[in-house]
């Protein structure tokens, strides 16, 4: 019987983000948000662990109260539970505040054996924090999973890591680091939406945890943002329309502007 | 509150790729890491953790340092998850830098994230431009994409040191230059192994070693997870056969077993300087974007007119990939 | 009051809307060309729960209220009005009734089948010579003994032949001359229950509709739904709820060539600007928005009304009148925002223009929603 985390953010959906240029923030009014794309995997491989190997799935977020509905839509997808960690002290956190604050948090929980997380979030990108809370909680992050299996408090498995191929086996607890190609995530049964909006959201607040004096997320986080602006790739955008054969016409002449030939001698 | 004023020079790890040669990126990031050393009359200092070290030595010599501080052991030989970050978080106790860059490698962004985390200091990653804040001392402005890639944030890391950041390959050019005096420095190894927590269990394999150089390339093929089946990505190596072209892909195509891992195209992969560049069914995740900014024309083949990749191509074609992979092999075979 | 979608209900669209896309999208083309429905899409469509959107989560549905039921419906639409109309029929018209006025015994016997998908339902009402005049058919069972003998035909018959459980509304005779309309639940193994030939449509070719032939039926009474003479009752009730579904098919489809004229308009060049710019083309976005809007609004608000359990016959007939008209108007201008390609069968475009024109026949013809809608609002209910 495994405790297992799934740590899941919720961001902005990224196809039509404005930003207010006088302040540089992003406007978040009429925005629709939704859990991180990568996270939707950590739901994923969480739940099919626990069904695998039993166990429980929580998810946890850091996040304003809004935050709760994608705990929702993890607990829709098959979770057990939700703990959002959400006070005015964390907003604002950077990585490394996001990272001291989800140390406290899993100190207090204690009895954690796996905590999954996706690779990055698509709205900050860094993929920082897997590293970080490693490194925060002294327990090992595996990345790059092929095959993996439990077994009592061990965990062993295939993974990529740098120039090689391993197989290897630690002891519980560990981070699981899951890219969005591992798995093929489950769509939500209609079934469990109602149960999802009944079940209650456990909150964690400042409060609640043993915070040291270096959090403060708003004053203490050591990058900041200073401005945003628009990423200009200056690229035509041209479309080409036409029949499969005309835009194939168009695409052979494109090619030939730019000097590509039929290499009469095939490479090898 | 740390005192900044203790912290001091511009470092860059020059990593080593493979156990074999210094990273390429990393040499591009000395380049811009000495015009910062200059503006700041301070040293520009490349860090080598390696087997072997002293083979690298003289390569990162030709490229403006005025400093080189390595770890030589064997057990450095490829990137360890526990011990570079101990060895190296050492070393920034003792000296002290004001500036630290990394090559945005796998391994080179674990380990700065790592450090980052020790030093309580700041991370800036895949950053596409970096430059010092007049009158701030060595206070650094950072630009990196954010949200999906359609914006670029500046960020500063004002009041923690080091600054960190990582950089994406082809950010930066690379920039010869051979300073007089160049200091070696030896640190040495100190790493108790009962620390490790990981075990390897049975013979790791190796994975697949570049062969050909996709960042050269005047012409690059790419394909993503949209042309469906290793069958349909074959025919972007035929393509390629028949008009000199380059293969690369996204991330997907190497999970999905169809592309070897060195023919990624994007962060962690290489960057492209092509004339031209072909998409077949690529998404257009930041990822895989920014290895592509500087071909010099992108076509995009892909079936959703919302991708995202549409909106960094010159050339932009609504259509099954496959179809028109097909459509294409067929002129190029009957020409 | 409130025009915001609750949390809820937006994760029933984000659910419904992924899994549509996913599933959906890779076969709605074929399924259309090929004119059938696929039994591998019906059991992805267990796996949502998607038969059993409104029943009790104790016969293992999804308990979602109406608004969920009509966002649903429209999601699946939008991708797929096959689908769409395949779902909507077998859960309003169908497992719906049962859940309404059927007995314990036929609840435990029907629902739980209906809910997983393991059985799919529908409703026959409509004959040859009883389309808008309900009341016409000619379907007749007469009683005897402990039972009735069924003899008739229907036709138009959405879910003929893939369907297991049937509603089919009958007039009846019994022992003392007592006449009436009932509603039978019947099983497609009974005795001279004939399911007749596939019909070639215009559009919704990825939904089966069928005729039914019954020979000398031998229908038991406990498989009679609700009482003897509740037939006509029932199968009006019955087509209220359903025009909610017809309604999100419509809006769904509509949605569907409204997001591909933006887009195409978008990216189309004509003179060196994009078509979007020119007035002719964004007068008539401008245009589709409203009206889909519009429709969305007039149906959620008849769910609303439908889960209040206020009486919602007006509003259900405006919904579907004004959705399948507007959906038929905009997928027509689609077309002609695309121009010839909208015209060839590569892009989906004549699809929806194809599969909207039927959500003004069928469910009850518009014209008939018209007159609901006049006798409702002339009785005093404004």
């Amino acid at each position: 019987m495994l405790n297992i985390y799934v740590l899941i953010k919720q961001v902005p959906k990224s196809d039509n983000l404005q930003i207010n240029w006088k302040t540089g923030a992003l406007i978040r009014k009429n925005l629709e948000n939704v859990i991180n794309p990568d996270d939707i995997h950590g739901i994923e491989l969480a739940l099919t662990i626990k069904e695998k190997y039993g166990g429980k799935v929580t998810a946890i977020t850091m996040g304003p109260l809004q935050a709760e509905a994608a705990l929702r839509e993890a607990i829709a997808m098959g979770a057990d539970k939700g703990i959002l960690i959400t006070d005015p002290m964390f907003a604002y956190s950077d990585t490394l505040q996001t990272t001291l604050v989800l140390k406290e948090v899993f100190e207090k929980i204690g009895d954690y054996n796996v905590i999954i997380t996706g690779i990055e979030t698509s709205d900050s990108s860094t993929g920082q924090v897997p590293y970080q809370l490693s490194e925060a909680l002294g327990i090992p992050l595996i990345t790059d999973i092929f095959n993996y299996e439990f077994e009592k408090t061990l965990f062993r498995c295939q993974r990529n890591f740098g120039h090689e191929s391993q197989f290897i086996e630690v002891n519980l607890p560990i981070i699981m680091r899951i890219g969005r190609h591992f798995n093929t995530t489950r769509h939500i049964p209609l079934s469990r939406i109602k149960r999802a909006f009944e079940i209650e959201i456990e909150h964690i607040d400042f409060n609640a945890i043993n915070c040291p004096s270096e959090i403060d997320g708003c004053n203490k986080s050591p990058t900041q943002v200073i401005k945003t602006e628009k990423l200009i790739h200056k690229r035509k955008n041209e479309f080409i329309n036409g029949t499969i054969k005309e835009k194939i016409q168009q695409i052979l002449q494109i090619m030939k502007d730019h000097g590509v030939e039929k290499h009469w001698i095939g490479k090898k | 509150m740390p005192n900044l004023n203790e912290y001091k020079d511009v470092w860059v790890f020059t990593e080593i790729k493979d156990h074999e040669k210094v990273n390429n990126c990393a040499l591009e990031i000395l380049g811009k890491a000495r015009e910062i050393a200059d503006d700041l009359n301070q040293n520009l200092v490349a860090i080598i953790l390696a087997y072997e070290a002293d083979k690298y030595i003289s390569t990162i010599k030709q490229y403006g340092v005025d400093k080189i501080i390595y770890i030589n052991n064997i057990e450095l030989k490829h990137y360890h998850e526990q011990i570079f970050p101990e060895l190296i978080f050492n070393l920034i106790s003792k000296y002290k830098p004001s500036i630290f860059l990394f090559p945005s490698t796998e391994a080179s962004s674990a380990l700065s994230a790592r450090l980052a985390y020790r030093c309580r200091t700041g991370l800036v990653n895949n950053i596409l431009n970096i430059e010092l804040d007049k009158n701030k001392g060595d206070l650094i402005l950072t630009d990196k994409p954010a949200y999906g890639g359609i914006y670029s944030v500046k960020i500063v890391c004002p009041n923690t040191r080091p600054q960190i950041c990582t950089i994406t390959a082809g950010t930066f050019q690379k920039q010869e230059l051979k300073k007089d005096n160049i200091k070696i420095i030896e640190e040495k190894y100190d790493f108790d192994i009962n620390k490790i927590n990981i075990k390897i269990i049975g013979a790791p394999t190796r994975k697949d070693k570049p062969s050909a150089s996709l960042s050269d390339a005047k012409f690059v093929i790419g394909g993503g997870n949209g042309l469906g089946s290793k069958e349909n990505f074959e025919k972007l190596y035929k393509l390629a056969d028949l008009t000199d072209a380059q293969v690369g892909g996204t991330r997907r195509p190497i999970f999905n077993g169809w592309m070897p891992e060195h023919l990624q195209i994007g962060i962690s992969g290489e960057s492209i300087k092509s004339n031209l560049y072909l998409a077949f069914g690529i998404s257009g995740a930041i990822q895989h974007v920014v290895g592509i900014k500087d071909s010099e024309r992108i076509i995009a083949i892909n079936t959703d007119p919302n991708a995202s990749i549409f909106k960094v191509s010159d050339y932009c074609v609504i259509g099954d990939a496959n179809e028109i992979l097909d459509g294409l092999l067929k002129h190029y075979k009957v020409e | 009051m409130d025009f915001e979608l609750s949390e809820k209900h937006k994760l029933v669209r984000r659910s419904v809307r992924t899994f549509a896309e996913d599933v959906l999208g890779p076969l709605a083309s074929i399924m259309d060309r090929e004119a059938r429905f696929s039994l591998e899409v019906a059991k992805k469509l267990s796996k949502i729960n998607a038969w059993g959107l409104q029943l009790p989560q104790n016969y293992g549905g999804a308990e979602l209220d109406s608004i969920s039921y009509a966002i649903a419906i429209e999601e699946i639409s939008r991708i797929c009005a096959s689908t769409g109309l395949t779902i909507s029929v077998h859960n309003s018209v169908s497992a719906y009734p049962i859940l309404k006025f059927g007995s314990v015994e036929q609840k435990e016997k029907y629902l739980p089948n209906l809910a997983s998908g393991k059985k799919i339902g529908a409703f026959a009402w409509t004959e040859p010579n009883a389309g808008s005049d309900a009341g016409a058919i000619e379907c007749l069972a007469i009683e005897e003994n402990d039972h009735f003998i069924l003899n008739g035909s229907k036709i138009f018959v959405t879910n003929g032949g893939i369907a297991s459980t049937y509603l089919i509304g009958a007039k009846y005779q019994t022992k003392d001359d007592k006449k009436g309309y009932v509603v039978f639940i019947l099983d497609k193994d009974m005795k001279g229950f004939e399911i007749g030939e596939h019909e070639d449509k215009l559009g919704l070719r990825g939904s089966s509709t069928t005729s039914l032939y019954f020979h000398d039926i031998y229908v038991p009474k406990e498989n009679i739904l609700g009482q003897l003479n509740d037939g006509f009752k029932i199968g009006m009730h019955a087509l209220d709820v359903g025009r909610i579904g017809i309604a999100a098919q419509a809006l769904g489809i509509a949605q569907a060539a409204y997001e591909h004229s933006i887009n195409y308009s978008k990216g189309r060049i004509q003179f060196n600007k994009p078509i979007s710019q020119f007035q002719g083309i964004s007068f008539k976005l401008a245009e589709m928005a409203t009206k889909i809007d519009s429709a969305r609004l007039l149906l959620y608000r008849t769910a609303f009304l439908r889960d209040k359990g206020s009486n919602f016959s007006k509003e259900t007939a405006m919904s579907k009148y004004y959705a399948s008209f507007i959906a038929r108007d905009i997928t027509q201008e689609a077309i002609q925002i695309h121009g010839g390609y909208g015209y060839m069968k590569d892009l989906p475009i004549e699809r929806y223009y194809r599969d909207a024109k039927v959500c003004e026949i069928y469910e009850g013809s518009n014209e008939i929603m018209k007159f609901i809608i006049s006798r409702e609002i002339l009785r005093g209910n404004l």
